[in-house]
């Protein structure tokens, strides 16, 4: 049985258009990280690559599975910024 | 003079460290106390604080140093490079900083005379500027504090002020979501879904001494030494029955012994204070989440209640600070003794 440590909405991970990715901290000091593909199969589970924690997500999954995109704060525009810089 | 001791100042730092952190010029994790001396003279630290994965020192003349992640230009150098030893951070028109603070991925200084200034992630509201700024590599003005502010404080994506007329502010939309779901049906208090500051009731007959924020958590430190504790208490880190607490609500101060809290930092879900008076000295304790050695004891169990660290049995505690997963401390030792080397 998983232990999680946390359960978090949808609406507070950040998602990141290039890896089509949603991230949200980790106390350890990485991200849990869920893709959208993820999340349209279903999945629940968000896990950290660098410790052993995972988190619950929480969303409304028949909306992830007609292919709709929920909004979530972007994390991308700062790749854009360093590319210029 | 005979028996007199010559004091040698040493900055630990230990924890997380995958960012460079912990100024040590490197990036492993350390379970017990190391030195961190690079970059910086220990003697001219005045405190010291860190955030998600950044750590930032500020001098007896008020300079502010950063170190650790700086994606989203939360070091405030007007770059987003990752520095893993002390750098100075320059502040154009501003002569001296009094007090800074680190969030995730975002920093809260309090300017010597008052104002505020932030820079990193404005994703969730937490730089409490135009909701425009996605992010900023250079401080901006939080024009909306406009009375002098007495202490600042950063939590993931929160932040919190203490200002001279005895209010506090707290902005940032980070505890929104959790006390939504925790306080359903009922309304969630303005104060935890603001971009902007919003007073924070139910300080009207206590006095503020410092604010000081967690992960989702938020505490104040009064000048009687009590302490105030609201957010987010899903790990134990309110020392409550409830799991959320829209409203401050005072810590059992037998807890510690009965003594008076002197100063308070906190992690993500851990907390670090300083206990005693002014003739017992200041004794380090710690409590709360423990699995990168953040609490300090050489273990990485859970810390459930406020617990002296061992490795400073025999020093004084000059000052503590935390970042999200490390802790730091800057104790005064006997010049022949470096018991925690």
């Amino acid at each position: 049985m998983t232990v999680f440590h946390d359960e978090v909405e949808i609406e507070d991970f950040e998602y990141d258009e290039e890896t089509e990715t949603y991230y949200f901290p980790c106390p350890c000091g990485d991200r849990f990280a869920i893709t959208k593909e993820d999340l349209e199969n279903g999945e629940e589970v968000a896990t950290c690559p660098s410790c052993s924690l995972i988190v619950k997500v929480i969303y409304d999954k028949e909306r992830f599975m007609c292919g709709e995109v929920i909004e979530a704060p972007k994390a991308s525009e700062n790749k854009l910024e360093l590319a210029q810089s | 003079m005979e028996g007199a001791q010559l004091l040698k100042c040493v900055l630990y730092t230990w924890g997380a460290n995958s960012y460079g952190q912990l100024g040590q010029g490197h990036r492993e994790d350390q379970a017990e106390p190391r030195r961190a001396d690079g970059g910086l003279q220990a003697e001219q630290t005045r405190c010291m604080t860190g955030g998600g994965g950044h750590s930032a020192v500020i001098t007896e003349s008020g300079e502010l140093l950063m170190c650790g992640q700086n994606l989203k230009g939360q070091l405030g150098l007007s770059h987003t490079s990752e520095v893993i030893t002390f750098q100075p951070c320059p502040l154009p028109g501003c002569s001296r900083v009094q007090q800074v603070s680190c969030g995730w991925d975002f920093s809260v200084i309090l300017t010597g005379d008052g104002q505020v200034l932030v820079c990193g992630s404005n994703a969730f509201g937490q730089l409490g500027v135009s909701p425009g700024i996605t992010h900023s590599a250079e401080p901006l003005h939080v024009k909306s504090l406009n009375e002098p502010v007495t202490s600042v404080a950063a939590g993931l994506r929160h932040a919190l002020a203490s200002t001279a007329s005895g209010c506090v502010y707290h902005w940032g939309t980070g505890l929104s979501s959790h006390a939504k779901r925790m306080l359903s049906p009922h309304p969630v208090p303005a104060h935890l879904s603001s971009k902007e500051p919003c007073l924070v009731p139910g300080f009207n007959h206590v006095t503020p001494q410092k604010v000081v924020a967690g992960s989702t958590h938020c505490i104040c430190l009064t000048v009687k030494g009590d302490v105030f504790l609201w957010g987010s208490n899903k790990h134990g880190q309110l020392v409550s029955e409830s799991l959320f607490l829209p409203l401050p609500v005072a810590l059992d101060r037998s807890l510690l012994q009965a003594e008076r809290v002197t100063d308070v930092h906190s992690g993500w879900t851990h907390l670090v204070a300083k206990t005693g008076d002014f003739f017992s000295g200041g004794r380090i304790v710690s409590w709360g989440w423990n699995e990168h050695g953040m609490c300090g004891d050489g273990s990485l169990c859970d810390v459930t209640q406020p617990r002296p660290i061992p490795s400073f049995r025999d020093a004084t505690a000059l000052l503590i600070g935390c970042g999200s997963g490390h802790s730091m401390a800057l104790c005064s030792l006997k010049s022949n003794e470096d018991s925690a080397s």
